[in-house]
């Protein structure tokens, strides 16, 4: 009865203490592991530092190393109550959390039926969720327009939504389906013999099982759609004006102080909420490939 | 809190895969019964069926002569304990044990008074705040027992409690469901594939293989009264003589052995004898003696396992450590087989 160990695993996150506690290796204290993470942080922290000089900076050109004036007027355009920004990040936390929200509510189950179950055609089914991944999005926004205008969802807040969940659902049901694939479903019986009803089993047992996964799952998702920019242009119409699609067009505009600023404003709310899930990160997902 | 469960035909099948067949079975109200038989005899699924976690294909189960089918398995309060403990692993031991109490939403100076109880019962008071991965696996089955426990359950499903422990544990733990039995009086099941567990455990024993009850009583039934050689040979007793009955005698290679036991079986049968039965020096006017030869000899601790040979017959006998010196490898012996220990089976 327990499906459990006949199944492949889909992907590598190994949850939860739910399984036999498997610790990540520290790499931390190794020097190795010293140099690695301050190289690391240095790629993904750097290319923000001309950004953020650029958002400080008027009248900042080529040869200069400096900029020869600071000044914070970008920030003060960027950061106007009327200039769009805090509309546009209103559009994007709102699809995002939508998005992220949906993609567990598909992912929840569907990756409990890959992870749990072996069947006929599950290695066809894996696939067939990969591929909205494996399309070119540009040829998904096109191919889908048409039939979004004849829904009546173009232009649409929930169009936008539905059509980053294309890309975003995958994304969760392939990390669920591997937190699934080291869970032992026997914790639900034992619970339920015990006296749990559906809800508390779900509640006490699994759900704290599973917690780990589930944000990083939630974390891909919300990622995915929230730097989402051609499927949000073509299918909001230009109506759903989200962070990226104010990003691209303001860069467009050619002020590289604004687009400067208004990028810091884009990515910080990801990396806050990087710091918050890394925990969960590494324990769901790096974990088990380093062993 | 002493349930009489009948289990009536049940089946469960899945696809073309039958793990139960029409199984009857009466548990009675405040004994242990064992269910015993090989992996893969359907054991865990009838279990899993009368805890509520499987539906069966066809069949009853009732409780006291009431059908609890439709009783979802968070009413039926019968808590299963599983062969891994399965405790929850953000729950400290103690939260582990009133879990079920939790969910009955049992006011928290009940719960608390009745979870030490429990652990007390299974001498883990001292552990209460550990965590799982905190405690031996010894621990953590006790755990799991009281978990059970502290429900008041009308039957208690165990499967295979004991099978992860290893020898010494296995012994304390056996001796723990019987003080639990003793000081509760519950009805009891218990799955295992080991015939110790049940021949210690349990009052009574049902055999189970390939999801059909083959035979189920006392113990000693068992290994006086067989109903079949799978029966025999699965209690160790691997002497089987092919042979035709007429009334109290069987024709069969080592000559004309005399029966004296009621087994039924006549015509074409197997005459089995455990090995503690048969005698290596048979004195002058015994009967079914004959000639048999040592071919090896096993030092079992308690007695030395033999493997003798008359003809075509090979046989084992279990012979005590003074008595095997007598009898080297290779030696010719004067074998007898009593009468009354000889049970002709039916050769199927």
């Amino acid at each position: 009865m327990t499906a459990t160990q006949e199944t492949d695993r889909v992907t590598s996150p190994s949850p939860s203490p739910f399984r036999k506690p498997s610790r990540p290796r520290r790499l931390r204290g190794t020097r190795g592991g010293r140099i690695a993470a301050v190289l690391i942080v240095a790629i993904i922290l750097l290319p923000l530092v001309p950004l953020v000089i650029n958002s400080f900076a008027r009248g900042y050109v080529f040869p200069q190393l400096v900029p020869a004036e600071w000044s914070i007027r970008a920030w003060r355009i960027v950061l106007a109550t009327d200039g769009g920004t805090w509309e546009a990040l209103g559009w994007s936390v709102g699809v995002a959390a939508t998005v992220t929200a949906l993609s567990l509510v598909v992912g929840v189950p569907a990756g409990r039926v890959l992870g749990l179950r072996s069947f006929r055609g599950k290695r066809l089914l894996e696939f067939l969720v990969l591929t909205p991944l494996l399309v070119p999005a540009v040829a998904v926004a096109i191919g889908l327009d048409i039939t979004f205008i004849r829904l009546g969802l173009s232009g649409t807040f929930w169009g936008v939504v539905l059509v980053h969940l294309i890309l975003a659902a995958p994304y969760a049901v392939l990390v669920l389906a591997g937190v699934f694939a080291n869970y032992d479903a026997d914790f639900e019986a034992q619970a339920t013999t015990l006296g749990a009803s559906t809800l508390n089993v779900f509640r006490h047992v699994t759900m704290p099982a599973i917690k780990p996964g589930l944000i990083v799952a939630g974390f891909f998702a919300f990622i995915v759609s929230w730097s989402q920019y051609v499927l949000t242009l073509q299918i909001g119409g230009g109506k759903i004006l989200t962070l990226p699609v104010l990003l691209v067009s303001t860069a467009n505009g050619g002020d590289a102080s604004i687009t400067g600023a208004l990028t810091i404003v884009s990515v910080l709310p990801v990396v806050v909420l990087l710091a918050v899930a890394s925990r969960h990160v590494v324990r769901a997902g790096l974990g088990t490939t380093g062993t | 809190m002493t349930t009489r469960v009948d289990l009536v035909g049940l089946t469960k099948h899945f696809g073309a895969v039958h793990p139960v067949e029409d199984f009857s079975l009466t548990i009675q109200p405040g004994l242990v019964t064992a269910l015993l038989g090989p992996s893969g005899s359907g054991k865990t699924t009838l279990l899993k069926m009368i805890a509520g976690v499987l539906r069966p294909t066809s069949g009853d189960i009732r409780f006291d002569g009431e059908s609890i089918l439709d009783l979802p398995a968070s009413q039926r309060d019968a808590p299963m304990v599983f062969h891994n403990a399965l405790l929850f692993p953000q729950l400290t031991a103690e939260d582990n044990v009133g879990f079920g109490l939790r969910m009955r939403k049992t006011p928290p100076a009940e719960r608390s008074r009745r979870v030490t109880e429990m652990l007390e019962l299974v001498g883990l008071q001292d552990l209460r705040t550990r965590r799982p991965e905190q405690l031996s696996g010894g621990q953590q089955q006790r755990v799991a027992l009281a978990r059970a426990l502290v429900v008041s359950p009308r039957l208690l499903l165990l499967d295979e409690p004991l099978a992860n422990l290893d020898p010494d544990l296995r012994g304390e733990m056996r001796e723990l469901l019987l003080a639990v039995h003793r000081s509760l009086g519950l009805t009891m099941l218990l799955v295992t594939h080991d015939q110790e567990d049940a021949i210690v455990v349990a009052d009574h024993v049902a055999l189970i293989r390939n999801g059909s009850l083959v035979q189920e009583g006392v113990v000693p039934d068992f290994f006086k009264r067989p109903v079949s050689a799978w029966v025999a040979t699965f209690f160790g007793a691997n002497n089987l003589i092919p042979g035709e009955r007429t009334n109290n005698e069987v024709v069969t290679p080592l000559g004309r052995l005399r029966v004296t036991s009621e087994s039924p079986a006549m015509g074409h049968v197997l005459v089995t004898i455990r090995p503690e039965a048969v005698v290596l020096d048979a004195v002058e006017g015994q009967a079914n003696t004959f000639q048999g030869k040592v071919i090896a000899a096993e030092f079992r601790g308690s007695h030395i396992r033999m493997q003798l040979t008359a003809g075509s017959i090979d046989l084992e006998a279990n012979v005590p450590i003074d008595d095997a010196k007598s009898h080297a490898v290779g030696s010719t012996v004067r074998v007898a087989l009593p009468p009354e220990k000889l049970w002709p089976l039916p050769a199927d």
